[in-house]
């Protein structure tokens, strides 16, 4: 009879927690989805500022037709990059009677990763005219 | 036995009672850091958005103008017969479109984006563009007639 009385007691407390057990395994669904979400976000600036960064850089560029002086004076008065983010660039340069014509690629990486790349050229006439 | 059944009751009640309180304030911490990290992400959004929109208003105005003057409270740029007064005032940027040779006043001019504050510099044909938004300072270079 005691066993009898004692069974409902159990069964209720063993359903609490199978509850909390779901709950809780929702609940860190929930902040991986979030934490995600964070980190995309987070991404998401960090490419902005690489777009705007490297368009800066073309501007400059088209001007003098400098990689190295384009990326100092960008960097000088826009500010740096994300330290995470790591910058190569190469250059391609046609020299002719007129003028050079030079191509400049820009690769960003963060973590290994290629998260931005862009190309841009500058002609400087002979004169010095752009 | 009585004595005995109450006991259990009396535990198995407080048990239940224990791991409702853990789990109300288990998800009362996920619901503030679900809360928190939305409001990150909204607040960085609309900063980003605004500080990149405004940079490329302004430097989509000094391309297509013909003439750029820079003075202590904004910028003018003319082209043609019309000029547009862009200036920053009271947490706003602002522009307005007058004549050419019209008086040039930073007042009565139309809303465009809620930034903080507006700087615009000029060294050789390039143009640098710091806008603060929020306390965070977006700049960018630009290159007139391009």
């Amino acid at each position: 009879m005691n066993r009898h009385e004692k069974r409902p007691l159990n069964l209720f407390f063993i359903e609490i927690i199978i509850a909390l057990l779901f709950f809780s395994i929702s609940g860190a669904v929930i902040l991986s989805v979030f934490a995600g979400a964070d980190k995309k976000s987070h991404d998401g600036e960090i490419l902005e500022s690489v777009i705007m960064f490297s368009q800066s850089v073309a501007e400059v560029y088209s001007l003098n037709g400098d990689a190295d002086e384009a990326v100092r004076i960008v960097t000088e008065q826009c500010g740096k990059l994300d330290e995470s983010i790591v910058l190569s660039k190469s250059e391609e340069i046609e020299e002719s009677p007129s003028g050079t014509f030079s191509k400049l690629f820009l690769e960003f990486k963060n973590n290994e990763k290629v998260i931005y790349s862009f190309a841009c050229a500058a002609y400087i006439q002979n004169g010095g005219s752009r | 036995m009585k004595n005995y059944k109450n006991t259990a009751d009396t535990i198995s009640t407080v048990g239940s009672m224990m791991l409702f309180l853990l789990f109300a304030v288990c998800m009362m911490m996920i619901i503030a850091a679900a809360a928190g990290s939305y409001s990150r992400i909204s607040d960085n959004y609309g900063t980003d958005f605004t500080a990149l929109a405004s940079i490329r208003y302004i430097s989509n105005k000094i391309k297509s103008s013909d003439t750029v003057y820079i003075t202590d409270k904004g910028m003018i740029l003319e082209s043609g017969a019309m000029a547009n007064i862009i200036y920053c005032s009271g947490g706003g940027l602002y522009e307005k479109t007058v004549a050419v040779n019209s008086e040039y006043d930073v007042s009565g001019g139309e809303k465009i984006f809620d930034i903080d504050g507006m700087t615009v510099d000029e060294t050789e044909e390039l143009y640098t563009i710091t806008v603060n938004v929020s306390g965070e300072k977006h700049s960018a270079i630009v290159r007139k007639g391009m």
